[in-house]
């Protein structure tokens, strides 16, 4: 891990506790982590390690019970909702599993839905080039039920990236693809790293797509458990098998 | 299934609370019709009972029941001896009565005259309806009683001298007791000021005559020998009847008095219900539609389609069971706040008798709402049973089957053409299959509302994408959403705004005839009204004034001419109608007098005239016999001599010289008198004299045209707010089925709204959206309605432009309910906004 560089997002003592008395889980227990701009991030876990529960905290997604939570240097668990909304919507991209687009918006609105909600204008030039790269410019007046699965990732993808935002966060964002949508997903979001200087962090239990990543760190009982870097595909099922066994 | 109906209802207790308000306030309405008609029915029969308990016969004018609506010729007093001397009877009392009696309070102003009359009668001497509560009964000429109420309203007491006006001038008298009728203060409002006979004979001009004899018979006595004999010795035209009759009589005539009351609280109530089943149907919809995967599994583990189609039934039968059993409730509090607001409105107090709830009441309400609840979740119960079992393993998409054009318009435009048909038949007077006239207008504008609410959806789309424009400018993200979410499926959008259309469509066509008998009436006055002045009795109704402030007026040195109008109701060729007595002479010189043929100056004695709208209606020429009924003197034959187009603000159609009016009433009030001032007197100059001269009279107005155009236009706008009131329901209905649209839809679109305020939506975008969704519902309903209201207007308008109605569309109404519609429609949306925008974002978006 590399100090020297800022971090684009960070959590410091980071618990979270579902439920209450005897039946409260623990989900996160005491994370610290922090990931660097401009780098492709992947979290690895078996179900239930909490890899989820990271991820939606860091977004701002849902609150903590304990320690703190940074988007750039801003403190995530001091601001109120409406801030929190709007820093989401301006700093933050998010791309989901699945049900990512809004059924009644087209691809290009859905595309331009963060920078509409903010009343902004999308940088046309940069928004041409985002749907250039994903290929889809034949697409954009189709609405999501006319798209195939992975067009609709990578609408998503899209909409991600079109506002610049500071980090993007992606859950699972292609255990629902085939694999061939799947890979070229990732490809993408590997280019946007690389040749933008885009920061992801992505949630995945899918070695093969967390092989796409620069850095992994692996979850287990809400406690990290492992952090790797310049992953491949074997490594990565090497140490899952340590972990587990 | 049982089971499972039953868990669905407790599962979706508010979704199941708002469908049962759909149905609880038309029953209501409907329970309420029926207690208030019983209540008042019982409490009167037994006010009656008690009243007339006291005599045992009356004797009185025999008169045609057809001929009821006025007063009948009075009696020689002499009778009253010759009553006296027939065996069995016991003691007989003469009495007059007028209903044309003005009181003024303690402060010397006229009581309001827009209730009830005030009675001017005589104390009989013996047993009588009146209890005397206070004081003692008059005794000299310038001493009267009041009923109990009266007294309080006017502010005075036994022993202070009360002014009133009964015919001439006003006039003095020591109140020297109070009176009830039995247990009651006060019968339905109405005032009554009690002289002794001779008196009262006098301020009637009625000397030596009497209205009715009371008669009591010998202890023991046989009523119905008694009857006979009595019968016996009277002559032609008087008829004696036991007491207990007259009381039933009295009763039934005061129920159907109030009978319209009834037909209005039905009318109504039918109208929330039919309201409240677009609202039910298009709920029950969209649950089916979101269930349909729970639906598709119950099939595939063995469900039959009647199991479902069944379970969807029971489900809205227990709604609405729940519902009209709390609609019974709500019915008789409403019953409870009529009887108190009748009591506002007349001044008066009802006799006291508890709520009548009769079981015929509840068996009625319980059946009205089951039988509403269960049509409208009729089809889609079977729409529920037609889910295929593989829904349960696909997710099918609820929302956005394309509304079928061919299918839509195949179906919904049968149900315009022949509501549109039925309505043109009942405006042109059709009596179709037994379908009174406005019955078959009715049943027209429903089959018009269905046919709408069935083509509507195909043009929800465009209108909510036009409606959209101002909202993007407005706030282009949340605006475009809520367009696109109002336009994504059409029926939904359509089927919700349609509850609102209905009641949007009646208030656009109550405003259009409103506004068009407004100026239409008013345009009269303008163009063809040449009075300087009016004079105007009290209030409204048959009350009139004295011809004695006419001649005191004709007196003025200020006025030029002036002339009295008469009217009064008469059977007109078998229809009771308003009959005017003018002085053919001179009321031309007033009113713009057209002579289509015959003479009009030719009126005298049996010779009438008609309006050429009437003649043209009846097939009418000069030379017809035309047979007319008096209350006073009965049916005989007059003749038409003059068919004229006269231009006046009044309805009457049938004229007559005021020596013939006076000939067949007994009272010969003026109702209106036109005064054409001296030259060089100015009208407000006019006026002063005028009404300096007619201090003795009070409670005459002198208007000029402009105040009668205005009062005119009150009295049509107090009429519009009432109805408007009573419509003000159905538009609840409506709204209540906003509220659950978008509730239901809120919930179906959980995921999305989540995923919104995840990409950055706000709390206060997330309202908005919700919000300017159901305005955009709101206002497509409100225009249809407006849109279909403004045909009935013009329809109806049409049907009676040959009585020289000329339509007026009032655009600031129209623009008014439209507008309000759309902030009703923010109302309606407060809570589903409320609940989309407090989701909780990570459960919204975690996967199912």
């Amino acid at each position: 891990m590399t100090e020297n560089q800022p971090a684009a997002a960070s959590a410091r003592g980071l618990s979270k506790l579902y439920g209450f008395g005897e039946t409260a889980v623990l989900a996160l227990d005491n994370v610290d982590i922090s990931f660097e701009a401009g780098r492709f991030s992947a979290i690895m876990g078996p179900s239930g390690s909490g890899k989820s529960t990271l991820l939606h905290c860091l977004a701002g997604l849902d609150r903590v019970t304990k320690g703190q939570v940074f988007i750039g240097d801003v403190d995530l668990t001091l601001l109120a909702d409406k801030r929190l909304t709007q820093l989401r919507r301006d700093k933050v991209g998010f791309v989901f599993q699945s049900f990512n687009l809004v059924p009644t918006l087209n691809a290009r609105e859905n595309i331009t839905l963060p920078m509409d909600i903010a009343g902004r204008n999308p940088d046309a030039d940069w928004l041409a080039h985002v749907i250039e790269i994903l290929s889809l410019e034949d697409r954009l007046s189709h609405k999501p039920s006319e798209l195939s699965g992975g067009q609709q990732q990578r609408v998503a993808a899209a909409r991600a990236l079109a506002s610049r935002p500071d980090i993007i966060f992606a859950d699972e964002p292609s255990g629902n693809l085939d694999s061939k949508s799947g890979t070229q997903l990732l490809q993408f979001m590997r280019q946007a790293v690389q040749d933008y200087g885009q920061t992801i962090v992505m949630v995945t239990h899918d070695p093969l797509a967390a092989a796409h990543s620069d850095r992994v760190v692996f979850l287990e009982d809400g406690r990290i458990a492992g952090d790797m870097v310049e992953p491949t595909a074997e490594r990565i099922l090497d140490r899952i098998k340590t972990l587990e066994g | 299934m049982w089971r499972a109906a039953l868990k669905n209802i407790w599962a979706h207790k508010l979704r199941s609370g708002l469908l049962s308000l759909a149905i609880l306030a038309g029953v209501s309405f409907v329970v309420a019709a029926f207690v208030f008609t019983d209540t008042i029915g019982e409490a009167f029969d037994s006010l009656f009972t008690e009243a007339f308990a006291a005599t045992d016969i009356q004797v009185r004018r025999e008169v045609d029941p057809e001929l009821s609506f006025g007063l009948p010729e009075r009696m020689p007093e002499d009778l009253i001896e010759q009553v006296k001397a027939v065996p069995g009877v016991d003691g007989a009392w003469g009495t007059v009565i007028s209903p044309s009696g003005q009181l003024l309070d303690s402060d010397g102003e006229l009581l309001p005259m827009t209730g009830p009359p005030t009675f001017v009668t005589s104390w009989s001497g013996g047993p009588s309806q009146f209890t005397i509560r206070e004081g003692r009964a008059p005794a000299e000429p310038s001493e009267m009683m009041l009923d109990a109420a009266t007294v309080e309203r006017a502010g005075y007491a036994v022993g202070d001298t009360v002014g009133m006006v009964i015919s001439g001038p006003k006039q003095d008298f020591t109140l020297v007791g109070s009176l009830g009728f039995g247990e009651a203060d006060n019968l339905l409002g109405t005032s009554w000021a009690v002289f002794d006979l001779r008196t009262a004979q006098e301020l009637l001009d009625a000397a030596g005559l009497v209205d009715a004899i009371e008669i009591t018979i010998e202890p023991a006595g046989d009523l119905d020998a008694v009857i006979d004999a009595v019968d016996g010795i009277l002559p032609e035209g008087i008829e004696a009847v036991s007491s207990q009759s007259v009381a039933e009589e009295q009763t039934a005539q005061i129920k159907e008095g109030l009978g319209f009351l009834n037909t209005m609280l039905l009318a109504f109530a039918g109208i929330s219900l039919f309201v409240g089943i677009f609202v039910i149907y298009n709920a029950f919809r969209i649950v089916v539609a979101q269930r349909t995967r729970e639906l598709g599994l119950l099939r595939a583990i063995g469900a039959t389609r009647g199991q479902i189609t069944t379970s969807v039934l029971f489900e809205s039968a227990i709604t609405g069971l729940i519902a009209s059993l709390f609609g019974v409730g709500a019915g008789v509090v409403l019953a409870a706040m009529m009887q108190k607001l009748i009591e506002v409105i007349f001044g008066g107090n009802l006799p006291a008798g508890g709520l009548q709830l009769q079981p015929r009441t509840v068996i009625v309400a319980l059946v009205t709402g089951l039988t509403v609840t269960m049509i409208s979740a009729l089809f889609p119960a079977i729409r529920a049973a037609r889910v295929s079992p593989m829904a349960a393993l696909r997710d099918l998409p609820t929302t956005g089957k394309r509304a079928s054009w061919r299918r839509r318009t195949l179906a919904g435009t049968p149900f315009g053409v022949l509501g549109m048909a039925a309505i043109a038949g009942g405006l042109t007077g059709l009596d179709v299959a037994g379908f009174s006239p406005a019955l078959l207008v009715g049943i027209g504008a429903g089959l018009v509302f269905i046919g709408t609410y069935i083509l509507s959806p195909l043009v929800a789309r465009p209108v909510a994408r036009i409606l959209g424009v101002p909202m993007r400018a407005l706030s282009n993200a949340t605006g475009n959403l809520a367009q696109r979410n109002a336009a994504r499926s059409p029926r939904r959008t359509a089927a919700t705004a349609g509850a609102l259309m209905i009641g949007l469509a009646l208030v656009a066509t109550v405003s259009i005839l409103a506004a068009s008998t407004r100026d239409t009436a008013t345009n009269a006055i303008e163009e063809a009204f040449a009075a300087d002045l009016l004079l105007q009795p009290p209030g409204f109704g048959f009350t009139g004034f004295s011809p004695d402030a006419l001649t005191t007026v004709a007196a003025l040195d200020d006025v030029a001419l002036i002339t009295g109008v008469q009217a009064g109701p008469a059977k007109v060729l078998g229809s009771t109608t308003l009959v005017a007595g003018v002085d053919p002479a001179v009321v031309g010189e007033f009113l713009t007098i057209e002579t289509i043929s015959g003479s009009f100056d030719s009126l005298d004695g049996d010779r009438i005239a008609t309006t050429q709208s009437v003649a043209d209606d009846k097939g009418l020429k000069v030379g017809d016999q035309i047979e007319i009924g008096f209350a006073r003197t009965g049916t005989s034959q007059f003749e038409l001599v003059s068919i004229v187009d006269i231009a006046s603000a009044t309805d009457v159609s049938w004229y007559m010289a005021a020596t013939t009016f006076s000939d067949n009433y007994i009272e010969d009030n003026v109702t209106q008198a036109y005064v054409r001032l001296a030259n060089g007197v100015s009208i407000e100059d006019g006026r002063t004299t005028i009404e300096t001269a007619l201090e003795p009279f009070p409670g005459i107005q002198v208007i000029d045209q402009e105040e009668l155009r205005d009062q005119i236009s009150s009295q049509i706008n107090q009429v519009v707010l009432l109805i408007f009131g009573l419509l003000a329901m159905s538009v609840f209905i409506a709204l209540i089925g906003i509220l659950l649209t978008l509730l239901l839809s809120v919930y179906e679109r959980t995921h999305e709204i989540g995923l919104l305020r995840a990409v950055g939506m706000t709390r206060p975008q997330v309202r908005n959206m919700i919000g300017l969704e159901s305005v955009i519902i709101a206002i497509f309903g409100a225009l249809l309605g407006a849109g279909l209201g403004m045909g009935f207007g013009w329809a109806l308008v049409a049907a009676l432009a040959d009585q020289g109605l000329e339509l007026s569309i009032p655009w600031g109404w129209l623009a008014t309910g439209i507008v309000g519609a759309a902030l009703a429609g923010i109302l309606a949306a407060a809570w589903p906004a409320f609940r989309a925008s407090n989701l909780d974002v990570l459960e919204a978006i975690s996967y199912e």
